[in-house]
């Protein structure tokens, strides 16, 4: 944990392979039947983020944002280039993806802590912060797949924002359930930034989230960087794009 | 890639086993009866083909290989419910763990192994309830009872080799994952479950389904448990299922690290 930086990418090219039906896919496996198409998700993209430092992430649908952060938690493995992380990553990103709709509740607070690289001990102390945070009350004992899409989205907003992460990515989470929450949710990222020097990599469409939350931009155009520094050009720069 | 898978495994670590009973608790929770049904279910097969097969088409005084139909088949029965288990299984197994492939970081090569797993509590405890019956219809047991973990053992290592084999296929192909459904009723009767391959008399028929690495299994467990004979005592055999298996791991290794892109992208 010496280095200075909490994520640096080296040339980090993801490219992903779209074939034109399964059956394609498939015969792929065992030579090159047909050839897919190629589709460039990120070009080429060296940076580093400073640990502490607050970064916000701009671009257009399509820009190849949700790829980044996909491999930089770890989900997808770029196609080249190198991606190197200090410390514990907690993302908000898809927030009710990645329950198990099966389980209640409480176990999935302990298969996201866990998976987290939380110790079991380390989970029970948080639990109950996780529910009263989630407002969750005696549903926590249900299983998730008779949650509403509100409950699901606000018990993972508090999971990874409980887990006392070194990086955080969030992921267009501002937004969770209705005003009070999100308002709540946005405290809370605040105080998480203040209190703990938390790196944060924020991806958002709004100007004013990503103003109040961070102080560099960087700003992302079919797959490439096109504006990396302060926040208010950064935001210029998106708001200019066509 | 097997250096990777095995990064994975340490990387993993005690999640392995937590994540197996997780995935217990998935197969048998939702239902009232729930992990009775892991036993109702295996009785009534066992019995149905008793009683048709036992009573109904050979008769029930001819011995094999001097042990009576029942034991016989409770025994076949046991070991082949592991493998059908997993057989099924293993074509859904990341599809089933979609959430953890392409949501979260995980280790993704460990889900076939904590899925293998997890069969495993279900296969010990159908087992204990076999020696009890066994004991009680009058059955001994000789030394070669030690082997029985180096068949468990062969068996779990041969399916999750399975799993690496046909998981990342049908994430990418449903059509696929039909095929299989298919294909495991098949191997139900060609496997030695119900009849004994050694007795056919056809050389071409009896070579071949003895080649089918399930048998090797299946009368390995009657080996141990009935008819007391070491794993060394038939070395072809024996070597013909080492060969099988390690083409069905160098096979698996290869379509998972094809697949493994494409498998991410897809689910």
């Amino acid at each position: 944990m010496s280095e200075s930086y909490a994520i640096k990418l080296v040339d980090v090219t993801k490219r992903y392979r779209l074939f034109k039906n399964d059956k394609a896919k498939l015969m792929n496996l065992f030579g090159k039947h047909s050839k897919p198409h190629i589709k460039l998700a990120n070009d080429n993209i060296s940076l580093e983020i400073k640990r502490g430092e607050s970064v916000s992430i701009l671009g257009r649908n399509g820009a190849g944002k949700s790829t980044l952060l996909k491999m930089v938690t770890g989900v997808l493995e770029p196609t080249s280039g190198e991606i190197h992380v200090n410390g514990r990553i907690s993302a908000l990103l898809e927030l009710t993806a990645g329950f198990d709709k099966d389980i209640t509740g409480r176990e999935n607070i302990y298969l996201r802590g866990r998976l987290l690289g939380l110790k079991t001990n380390e989970i029970q102390e948080l639990e109950q912060d996780i529910i009263d945070f989630a407002e969750i009350d005696e549903y926590i004992d249900q299983p998730t797949r008779t949650y509403s899409s509100g409950m699901r989205a606000r018990l993972g907003f508090a999971i990874n924002s409980s887990v006392s992460p070194d990086i955080l990515i969030v992921d267009e989470a501002l937004s969770v359930g209705d005003v009070q929450f999100s308002k709540k949710c946005q405290n809370r990222i605040h105080s998480l930034i203040q209190k703990k020097h938390m790196t944060v990599i924020l991806v958002t469409h709004s100007p004013q989230a990503a103003r109040d939350f961070t102080s560099r931009g960087i700003v992302l155009k079919s797959g490439k960087v096109i504006f990396d520094g302060n926040i208010e050009e950064a935001i210029d720069n998106y708001q200019s794009q066509k | 890639m097997l250096s990777k898978i095995i990064k994975d495994h340490k990387l993993a670590g005690s999640q392995i086993y937590w994540l197996a009973l997780l995935d217990l608790k998935k197969t048998y929770s939702g239902s009232v009866l729930g992990w009775a049904w892991a036993v109702i279910k295996p009785t009534v097969m066992l019995m149905v083909y008793w009683f048709v097969i036992g009573y109904g088409l050979r008769g029930s005084e001819k011995l094999i290989n001097g042990v009576e139909f029942f034991p016989w088949l409770l025994v076949g029965m046991i070991a082949w419910l592991y493998m059908k288990d997993l057989l099924n299984a293993g074509i859904k197994c990341f599809n089933k763990y979609s959430y953890l492939v392409s949501k979260v970081k995980f280790p993704v090569s460990t889900i076939p192994t904590f899925i293998a797993l997890s069969s495993l509590v279900v296969h010990a405890v159908l087992l204990a309830i076999a020696f009890v019956i066994l004991i009680l219809t009058d059955n001994t047991f000789s030394i070669h009872l030690i082997q029985l973990p180096l068949y468990t053992l062969l068996m779990v290592i041969m399916m999750i080799a399975w799993c690496y084999i046909v998981g990342p296929i049908s994430a990418i192909s449903k059509d696929f994952a039909s095929l299989i459904g298919t294909i495991v009723q098949t191997l139900f009767w060609m496997s030695g479950v119900l009849f004994n391959i050694d007795s056919l008399s056809d050389g071409v028929v009896k070579t071949i389904l003895q080649l089918n690495p399930l048998y090797f299994i299946i009368e390995g467990y009657r080996k141990t448990i009935l008819y007391g004979e070491w794993f060394y005592q038939d070395l072809a055999s024996l070597g013909k299922f080492i060969i099988i298996l390690a083409l069905m791991i160098a096979f698996g290794l290869f379509i998972y690290k094809r697949a493994y892109n494409d498998m991410v992208d897809s689910l």
